[in-house]
């Protein structure tokens, strides 16, 4: 934030220390115009040339960076407003660039999740369908014989839909720590990167009810699904 | 007890197995089934079991189409008749006393009244002892036996046995047949298909014969 050129060092002080009371600011740093000119003719080269110059062209500086909560642009530029209005401001110059960089590498993670979980979904799906078909298939001598002496459709499919629940109820338990899993392993790199920013952005685990409901679907996925492979292989044996 | 009204059965692919054939069969008789093989012994024993369905023609056991039976109830009426299979069709993972059982398990009786029964079934055969054993630790005839047990545990007032002797020396098939006839005495209709001629012509049981298809032969 550049001061006017008339503003002196004491008020740029007081202006400072009331910007830091400002509640979405997290700190402010004041960059005194004589310390930035002294700064500048050692490190810039032009030291004799800046000697010649009667007044210092330099404004007060004041650094501001504001509270980690504020990591998106609408909340930024709302606080860029409010800064605007303060007496003795030339101009609020932000750097927003590395806040979009930041929120495009964390929303990758956060798809990156969501990904992972539709794969394992499928994956699960995949894995007690053809579970229950080689299951079917290693018990198609029992089913015969079971028929042949007098069995109900019932009582042939009662085992099989058992374990497709089981099947199911597993597929979703290993789906949803597995989904966690790589939530943690995600998780690190991206809140550290996140920190370098001082943001506290975190991964969101798979909430409680979300790992039930997703159980529940995978259960209904094993009994249907064994129920339907079984059913069919029923109706081709019957006359 | 069983009657067959000009039964015919195609199979899917054009093999007329059997051609208007008619018999019956009283309540509490003995009967063998002969026939080359191909003759469509088979084939009369699974429509009796309702394993297929005839095409034309009716069966009757007990007074009832088992031809034209709904699905839904073709469980019950197999449980009507103790079936004999040449190859056993034992479960083979299970023991003599769970293979036993089946039949009682699907009617759902109690834990006490399976024991009791399947025991009497064992003694009937001569494998009482053997109950804990697996079918592939026993030779052919107590295999064969293992299935007979099966046949009768819920006493079923039918027992059809297909070829129950086909992979056995002559002493062992004389002792099945031999079992078959104690469950005849005891009231059970009994029919068996076999191409055994000289052991048929001993035990001296009616003989019904087919030829391709055709009974060729009905005597008593
Ligand atoms: N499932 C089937 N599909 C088509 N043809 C069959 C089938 N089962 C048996 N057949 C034919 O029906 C005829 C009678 O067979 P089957 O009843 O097994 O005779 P058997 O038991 O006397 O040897 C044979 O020609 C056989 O090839
Ligand atoms: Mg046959």
């Amino acid at each position: 934030m550049f001061l006017n050129q008339s503003v002196t060092l004491q008020r740029a002080t007081e202006l400072s220390t009331l910007l830091q009371q400002n509640s979405n600011v997290s700190q402010t740093v004041l960059i005194d115009k004589q310390a930035a000119l002294e700064e500048f003719r050692q490190y810039s080269g032009f030291g004799s040339a800046i000697s010649t110059l009667a007044d210092n062209p330099l404004p007060h500086v004041i650094q501001i960076t504001p509270i980690a909560s504020i990591d998106n642009q609408a909340s930024l530029t709302l606080l860029v407003t409010e800064l605007k209005k303060q007496p003795d401001i030339q101009l609020v110059q932000m750097d927003m660039g590395w806040l979009d960089r930041l929120n495009g590498i964390l929303n990758i993670a956060q798809r990156g999740v969501s990904i992972i979980t539709i794969l394992l979904g499928f994956a699960v799906l995949l894995i007690v369908s053809n579970t229950i078909r080689l299951e079917l298939q290693n018990r198609r001598d029992e089913i015969d014989i079971t028929r042949l002496v007098g069995a109900t459709r019932s009582f042939i499919m009662r085992p099989f839909l058992y374990s497709g629940f089981w099947y199911g109820f597993l597929g979703g338990i290993v789906a949803c720590l597995l989904v966690n899993l790589s939530v943690w392993l995600i998780d690190g790199p991206t809140s550290s990167l996140a920190s370098l920013y001082s943001s506290s952005f975190n991964l969101n685990y798979m909430p409680f009810t979300h790992a039930v409901l997703w159980t529940t679907f995978s259960i209904s996925l094993g009994v249907i699904g064994s129920w339907i492979v079984v059913s069919r292989y029923l109706s081709e044996l019957e006359s | 007890m069983l009657q067959f009204i000009n039964v015919s059965k195609r199979y899917p692919g054009g093999v007329d197995a059997l051609k208007n054939v008619s018999f019956e069969l009283q309540n509490g008789e003995m009967a063998f089934l002969t026939g080359h093989s191909g003759a469509g012994k088979s084939t009369l024993l699974k429509l009796i079991a309702i394993l297929e369905r005839s095409t034309q023609g009716q069966v009757m056991l007990d007074n009832q189409n088992i031809s034209r039976i709904s699905k839904r109830n073709v469980p019950y009426a197999r449980r009507k008749i103790g079936m004999i299979f040449q190859d056993h069709r034992l479960l083979h993972d299970h023991t003599v006393f769970d293979n036993v059982a089946l039949p009682l398990i699907i009617a759902g009786l109690d834990r006490h009244d399976i024991k009791r029964r399947v025991r009497a079934a064992l003694d009937k055969v001569g494998l009482l002892g053997k109950e804990q054993r697996y079918p592939i630790t026993l030779s052919g005839g107590e295999q064969q036996r293992i299935g007979i047990a099966r046949a009768v545990v819920n006493r079923p007032p039918m027992i059809l046995a297909d070829e129950p002797t086909g992979n056995l020396d002559p002493d062992l098939s004389e002792e099945i047949m031999h079992l078959f006839e104690q469950f005849n005495q005891v009231g059970v209709t009994v029919l068996i298909a076999s191409h055994d001629l000289s052991l048929i012509e001993r035990m001296g049981y009616r003989t019904l014969s087919l030829s391709q298809g055709e009974m060729v032969d009905n005597h008593g």
